[in-house]
């Protein structure tokens, strides 16, 4: 950011020389401050965990949860300002919605990351407003046409992904991911493996306290965007944990 | 609500004409008796809602327990009935919130009538009498049209037998055309009782009226509730 | 010269053909015309029964829709909302289908902010009586009568909205034919288990009661559904097929 204080900063709709838009990068910095959000796509769907980190004692627990339902079939994960995060939601459910009601089935996943890619990048070219400092990790699961993820981010970029990770701890949760063979993978599979990453990129020095959350859409769930089932949970937290002790033992050698 | 429409019709005073094969009404009937007295009030209605010659229900009463010292009986057209109520109901709950106490049976009796005529051009098709104590603690009975005119009368009777009781009420309870008639003011008993015998007259010659009666007593100490079978048929 | 028009084209009755030509006069005249709105229904469905039995409510129509001259059959009438709630629906084919895209458009909404809270039936019916006195007072009318039932608090629950939006509660009710029909036969099943109906004899009055419209109906079908709602959930069955007895009508 060599730019930094040089003007170009103030506004979106103003480029810097250099051919960057500095509010946008901005707002990508206001989803680094946001515990890490995890999405992973196997054979038969897509998982998605958070963490969800506990900044205070008197929250009720399950407040401010960070995954969503867009549509039956869609569920989301999202990293940044939670208020910001929630708007983008309510746009892909408003989205989805109409596009039952106009065509009789449940929106494809495709077209409802692009309109709310489209939504969101609107945000990135006027100087009277400011982007969404929001990424939307979005999935979901059919039997015919498989699992499909994807991330839109405050720019209104919107890639596809087999597994993503967005927050803070995104770059360490992405070197996890690379090291499963994650198309091979079951959700039931999965869903260890996303607490076990979610446990290893949480910093406990720095973020006390967190929640896991953890969700699914996949072959098991009838294609529903839906929490784990809690023996599930309760499973994989488990499992997060052992992975991590069995790791610091290794450390201890 | 039509201001899009390019050139409102002449015939219709501007307003478009909406309507042809729909009809929104429909009379579901009814009856409301109300008496009030020196320290009390009290209103009766039927608990048959039914369409033509068909009986929806033998259980609905036609009362609406408003406040603690009010009680508003509606009869006529069902929908418009329970709409009315449900307005004036978000009316005096928000009132309550603005002023901290409940309104009054007055404020209520006007709230009313404001409630009806706001919809003099597409009313609602509905007979009402509002009963209660006011605030000087003395019973009080107001009687509508359907666009909101009103006026406090010491009992009334409307709906469907509205017109077959309300010349009886004159005669017993008013005492008109009786030469001495006894004008001590009518107790709490008589008029309960006298309700009650209305509604059991009433079913024997209104079809409308049947399957039971709902009366309520308003005092200054609250509502009383009263429940009486009528014939069935 | 518009008063004129104007006064010629309200007092004609309903003609879909000037609705439908392109020519300019008619284009003309819709300009000016108010606009049209629903003035009566196309597709119709028959009679929906319901009834409350001991420990939960029963709701039963046959399947089908028609026209004065077309018949479409198969069409299931009866839906479930949710675990608690179900409804049936008679009268416009096409405003019960819009009916139940909206119907489910909320519940998604609900399942997806409510997290496990389902709504209650008597919510869904005072919601529909609502939805119905608008379109009424609108003049735009939701041509259907409704039966909203389900467990409400562990009771069984029965709502009636009709398409003026005239709503009230009750433990047995039947649109259409079976109003004259079928109520007599329903009350008498509750009224001689005093008020405990058990299922059995619910379903068998639900079945007599589909068997005399199927007898004296030209628009009623023989296929049939009953949905069944208990504290255990809603269980729709069906299509089955109403036995008849047509021999007498053969001499």
């Amino acid at each position: 950011m060599t730019s930094i204080g040089t003007g170009y900063d103030l506004s979106a709709s103003q480029f810097s020389p250099d051919g960057r838009v500095f509010q946008i990068e901005y707002a990508l910095k206001a989803v680094e401050n946001s515990g890490t959000a995890i999405a992973l796509r196997g054979k038969d769907g897509v998982v998605f965990a958070v963490e969800k980190l506990v900044t205070s004692k008197l929250y009720e627990k399950g407040s401010n949860k960070r995954i969503f339902t867009v549509d039956r079939h869609v569920g989301c994960a999202v990293a940044g300002l939670l208020a910001d995060a929630k708007q983008m939601i309510e746009t892909a459910a408003k989205e989805a919605a109409n596009y039952r009601n106009e065509y009789g089935c449940p929106v494809p996943i495709s077209y409802l990351k692009d309109q709310v890619a489209l939504y969101v990048h609107a945000y990135t070219l006027y100087s009277a407003i400011r982007p969404y400092g929001a990424s939307v990790l979005m999935g979901t699961y059919n039997k015919s046409e498989g699992s499909k993820l994807y991330c839109v981010e405050p720019s209104g970029t919107c890639y596809g992904y087999f597994g993503c990770a967005i927050g803070k701890a995104k770059q360490t949760a992405k070197t996890e991911m690379e090291k499963l063979k994650l198309s091979t993978l079951t959700c039931r599979e999965l869903v260890k493996e996303a607490a076990k990453i979610i446990h290893i990129v949480h910093d406990e020095v720095k973020d006390k306290d967190f929640e896991l959350e953890l969700s699914w859409v996949c072959e098991e769930s009838n294609g529903l965007h839906q929490a784990v089932p809690e023996a599930l949970h309760d499973e994989a937290e488990a499992f997060a944990r052992q992975a991590m002790e069995d790791d610091s033992d290794e450390g201890e050698d | 609500m039509m201001s899009h429409e390019p050139e409102p019709s002449p015939t219709t005073c501007g307003a478009p004409l909406l309507q042809r094969g729909f009809d929104p009404y429909r009379d579901n009937a009814g009856t409301l008796v109300g008496i009030a007295g020196e320290d009390f009030a009290v209103i009766g209605s039927d608990l048959r809602l039914s369409l033509g010659f068909s009986i929806f229900s033998r259980d609905q009463s036609k009362l609406f327990k408003l406040t603690d010292r009010a009680v508003l009986g509606s009869s006529g057209c069902w929908a418009d009935c329970v709409s009315l109520n449900k307005f004036l109901e978000i009316r005096l709950k928000t009132y309550g919130f603005e002023h901290n106490q409940p309104m009054s049976t007055k404020a209520i009796a006007q709230c009313c009538s404001t409630m009806l005529y706001s919809r003099r051009f597409f009313p609602y098709f509905a007979w009402n009498i509002l009963a209660g104590i006011d605030e000087d603690g003395k019973g009080a009975i107001y009687s509508y049209d359907p666009v909101g005119n009103f006026e406090r009368v010491p009992y009334q009777a409307a709906g469907n037998s509205g017109p077959q009781v309300l010349p009886f009420l004159d005669s017993i309870v008013g005492k008109k055309n009786q030469s001495n008639p006894d004008k001590a003011p009518i107790t709490k008993e008589r008029a309960i009782n006298l309700i009650k015998d209305i509604f059991i007259s009433a079913a024997e010659r209104d079809i409308t009226v049947g399957d039971g009666t709902h009366i309520i007593v308003i005092t200054k100490d609250g509502l009383e509730e009263i429940r009486l079978d009528l014939r069935k048929d | 010269m518009a008063l004129m028009r104007d006064a010629i084209f309200h007092s004609e009755g309903f003609d879909p053909s000037s609705q439908m030509s392109p020519c300019a006069e008619t284009r003309n005249q819709s300009l000016v015309a108010p606009r049209q709105r629903t003035q009566e229904p196309t597709y119709m469905s028959g009679s929906v029964i319901g009834l409350c039995y001991e420990n939960g409510v029963l709701l039963a129509a046959d399947m089908g829709a028609t026209t004065r001259f077309t018949r479409i059959p198969h069409q299931p009438r009866i839906l479930k909302i949710n675990e608690n709630t179900m409804i049936g629906v008679s009268g416009d084919f096409a405003d019960f289908q819009y009916l139940e895209k909206i119907i489910e458009a909320k519940m998604i909404d609900e399942e997806r902010k409510n997290e496990g809270f389902q709504m209650k039936p008597r919510s869904l019916y005072v919601y529909l009586s609502r939805l119905l006195y608008q379109r009424r007072n609108n003049f735009n009318p939701l041509w259907t009568n409704i039966i909203v039932t389900g467990m409400q608090d562990g009771k069984p629950f029965m709502g009636v909205v009709d398409m003026i939006g005239t709503a009230f509660e009750t433990n047995l009710y039947s649109t259409g034919f079976g109003n004259y029909l079928g109520m007599g036969v329903m009350r008498e099943a509750v009224e001689k288990h005093d008020g405990k109906l058990p299922l059995q004899a619910a379903v068998e009055a639900l079945q007599s009661v589909l068997r005399v419209l199927y007898y004296r109906n030209t628009a009623a079908f023989p296929d049939y559904q009953i949905g069944n709602c208990t504290a255990s959930g809603v269980k729709i069955e069906g299509p089955m097929r109403i036995d008849s007895e047509w021999e007498i009508a053969k001499h």
